[in-house]
């Protein structure tokens, strides 16, 4: 029966409550029917029933009117009524005394649990109501306070009921019963009413935000129904574990027949329809958004087949396991025959046609070609040789080159002829010197030349010697000098006009470590700090001017 | 006016009520009249009444030595010198308390103590035909496990319907111990008494 629980008590007088209606059971004591309303009957015992019918929440209310009132004897509601045993809370009067007495029962032992004197009589509603460890008693709707809310903990659970003491003509009316707060509905929002009836703990009904109503029987534990948002109706029959159904936003009606496990069948956003007969597990099929009418045909396993965006037809043939071929956007036709194993061939955007041979594996031949180059004749070449054309460069005819030689080419430079040169032959030329003729150089020579000097000549010179121009100097004739008389010219000095020396104005040179002078010309010296030792029998290179 | 305080339970056959108070059943010569409402420590004789009572009920009160009285200002740190006495004699610990402690949190802790005895005397009533409290045969500092079988297994079982997992509670500690931290159920929850809540 479905909760408030209700009771006239409309029956024969002396019927037991028991009798009178199945759905009492007596806790302890007795109640009556009298005048067609409830009246304790049990001579100074307590007396408590409660409602079997239902099942209430532990969280419940109870609540009987007050009809008739004789001294010394009680009579209300109770919850939390044990099944069996005298276990109760209760709120009744003793009609006399003008107080009212909220109490518990455990066991048959009876504890006051407050009282007030505000109420008594007949002509009212005495309503008890249990939250949690919170008891609430209530006169006409009005916490009655004192006793008012009560915490207390005795009693977690049991039925609604009706409780008294003694008898004789005290009576009550009108009971009703139920539970208190929403029950166990859960409502999604946005949801209009729901009328959730009791149900049993399997069946789950869930509805989604959005759909108007659904009708939901029972269902067994392993039918699952899913309904998406903005679909219309779907008629959900027993399904098969392994058939499962998929309709995505925005299609329509979509016939589902039992598929086997193993067919899966897809249909993207946009496409109309597609009609999908079993196909082998090895197959796949994937179809791109905007593509028209394919016609796929049982391909084998490394057959791999992949259509791009806008592309129009392709004749499609078997191909062989190595056989690859990828065809970039914008391209129009490409007749690819049999490749060897290591032939690759590369076309980038925007190039047009290109023959490709078959090329023998020992060649290794890459082309690559640039953006913007036009064609090139590539014939076999040795192994280790590779060929860079830069971009903006025109043409170049290259020749075999020994393996040890390099070229390097940098933009802007006009041709270079280049031959043969020995193999520690270095030259580098710097951006903006003119030319220069380079011709063998001897193995320990190495030649500097920096930036804006004009010419040299520049002849042989021995093992030992260097020369270091410094910038700003002028001209150099640079003649073979003794052995053992290197000189080195320090730098950042200026003219002297008034040379004197020590040892009788002439300077004698004895070692190293000591500074000369050295004319540079037109009263111009420079100091000079002699690194070798001088032979004895030379005379001073320096005299005072 | 209004008193909160702990009082006796006095018994007339099956039934209990507060004693020096007019209840149904008073034994008491002269029951002081006035409104209350009772808390009580299961089936352990106590209770923690709210009153509104005359001042010369109180001042009876205070001169029963078997009634407790709380202060008006419940904020107030506990510094009663008798408290120990008091509470320990009638299964209250006290070895908790500090010197911050304030009257509201022994209140409190008093309180939760008592809904978990009460909850244990209705399991044991339940499963055994009679009502029961902890403190029948143990006292404080009784160890859990030094409680008969039955005694043990409604410990527990008071302890599960409070939403304690049974296998946290070490049975070798002390009663004191056990129902002090039991009575942290209650933390953050109000309890009520006369309507009142605190």
């Amino acid at each position: 029966m479905a909760l408030p629980a209700t009771d006239a008590f409309t029956g024969t007088n002396g019927t037991a409550i028991q009798t009178y209606s199945s759905n009492w059971t007596v806790n302890t004591g007795a109640f009556d029917i009298q005048s067609n309303e409830i009246q304790v009957n049990s001579s100074g015992n307590e007396s408590g029933a409660h409602w079997n019918a239902d099942s209430f929440n532990a969280d419940q209310y109870a609540e009987l009117d007050k009809t008739a009132a004789a001294s010394f004897i009680y009579i209300g509601p109770a919850v939390r009524c044990h099944a069996s045993a005298a276990t109760y809370y209760g709120l009744y009067d003793p009609s006399n005394t003008g107080e009212l007495y909220l109490f518990k029962m455990v066991a048959g032992s009876w504890t006051q649990l407050g009282s007030t004197g505000s109420q008594g009589g007949t002509g009212y509603t005495a309503r008890l109501e249990v939250e949690g460890t919170t008891l609430t008693p209530k006169i006409n709707g009005t916490t009655e306070s004192p006793p008012g809310a009560q915490t207390d903990s005795s009693i977690s659970s049991g039925s609604a009921g009706i409780c008294g003491y003694s008898d004789g003509a005290t009576r009550g009316d009108n009971w009703e019963g139920g539970n208190l707060g929403g029950g166990d509905i859960i409502q999604a929002i946005g949801l209009n009413t729901e009328t959730d009836t009791l149900f049993s703990l399997s069946p789950a009904k869930v509805k989604i935000v959005g759909l108007t109503t659904e009708t939901d029987a029972l269902l067994s534990p392993d039918r699952f129904k899913s309904r998406s948002i903005n679909q219309n109706t779907e008629t959900d029959t027993l399904l098969s574990l392994a058939s499962e159904k998929v309709q995505l936003l925005g299609f329509q009606t979509e016939t589902n027949t039992p598929l086997v496990l193993s067919a899966l069948k897809l249909k993207s956003l946009g496409q109309t329809s597609e009609t999908d007969v079993p196909f082998v597990l090895i197959t796949g099929k994937s179809r791109t958004l905007s593509l028209a009418t394919e016609t796929n045909s049982l391909f084998q396993l490394f057959s791999q087949k992949v259509r791009d965006l806008a592309l129009v037809t392709e004749g499609d043939t078997p191909l062989a396991i190595t056989g690859l071929k990828v065809l970039p956007i914008g391209q129009v036709t490409e007749t690819d025959s049999a490749l060897g194993f290591t032939a690759e061939k590369t076309i980038l955007l925007g190039l047009q046609t290109e023959t490709d041979t078959a090329l023998a594996f020992v060649v290794s031949g890459e082309i690559i070609q640039a953006i913007g180059l036009l064609t090139e004749t590539d014939l076999p070449f040795g192994l280790t040789r590779a060929k860079t054309k830069s971009i903006g460069l025109t043409s170049e005819t290259d020749t075999g080159l020994s393996p040890t030689r390099s070229k390097l080419y940098e933009v802007g430079l006009v041709p270079e002829v280049d031959s043969i040169f020995s193999i520690t032959g270095h030259k580098v030329k710097t951006l903006g010197e003119v030319t220069e003729a380079d011709a063998l150089l001897a193995l320990a020579s190495s030649k500097t030349l920096q930036l804006s000097l004009v010419s040299e000549g520049d002849t042989l010179l021995s093992l030992i010697t260097q020369k270091a121009l410094e910038l700003g100097l002028l001209t150099e004739t640079d003649q073979a000098l003794p052995f053992l008389l290197p000189q080195i010219i320090e730098l950042g000095l200026i003219t002297e006009s008034d040379v004197v020396f020590a040892l009788s104005r002439f300077q004698e040179i004895t070692g190293p470590g000591d500074i000369i002078i050295i004319p540079a010309g037109n009263q111009v010296y420079v100091k000079a700090r002699v690194r070798t030792a001088i032979m004895a029998d030379k005379k001073p290179i320096i005299e005072r001017k | 006016m209004q008193k909160l305080c702990l009082v006796p339970i006095e018994v007339f056959g099956q039934y209990r009520g507060p004693k020096y108070f007019n209840w149904r059943f008073p034994q008491s010569p002269n029951p002081i009249l006035g409104r209350w409402s009772m808390m009580d420590y299961g089936f352990l004789a106590y209770g923690l009444v709210w009153c509104d009572i005359l001042q010369e009920d109180v001042t009876r009160l205070e001169g029963e030595a078997d009634v407790y009285i709380f202060p008006d200002n419940l904020s107030l740190a506990v510094s009663d010198p008798n408290i120990d006495t008091f509470f320990e004699g009638i299964n209250l610990p006290t070895d908790w308390l500090t010197p911050s402690t304030t009257y509201l949190e022994l209140l409190r802790n008093t309180a939760g103590i008592f809904q978990f005895n009460q909850r244990y005397g209705a399991i044991y009533a339940d499963l055994f035909g009679v009502p029961a409290s902890i403190f029948d045969n143990a006292t404080l500092d009784t160890r859990l496990r030094q409680l008969s079988d039955n005694e043990q297994a409604v410990f527990l079982a008071t302890a599960e319907s409070f939403g304690i997992d049974p296998q946290l509670i070490n049975t070798n500690a002390q009663l004191r111990l056990l129902v002090r931290q039991a009575s942290n159920i209650w933390e953050g929850q109000p309890f009520y008494l006369g309507g009142i809540e605190f």
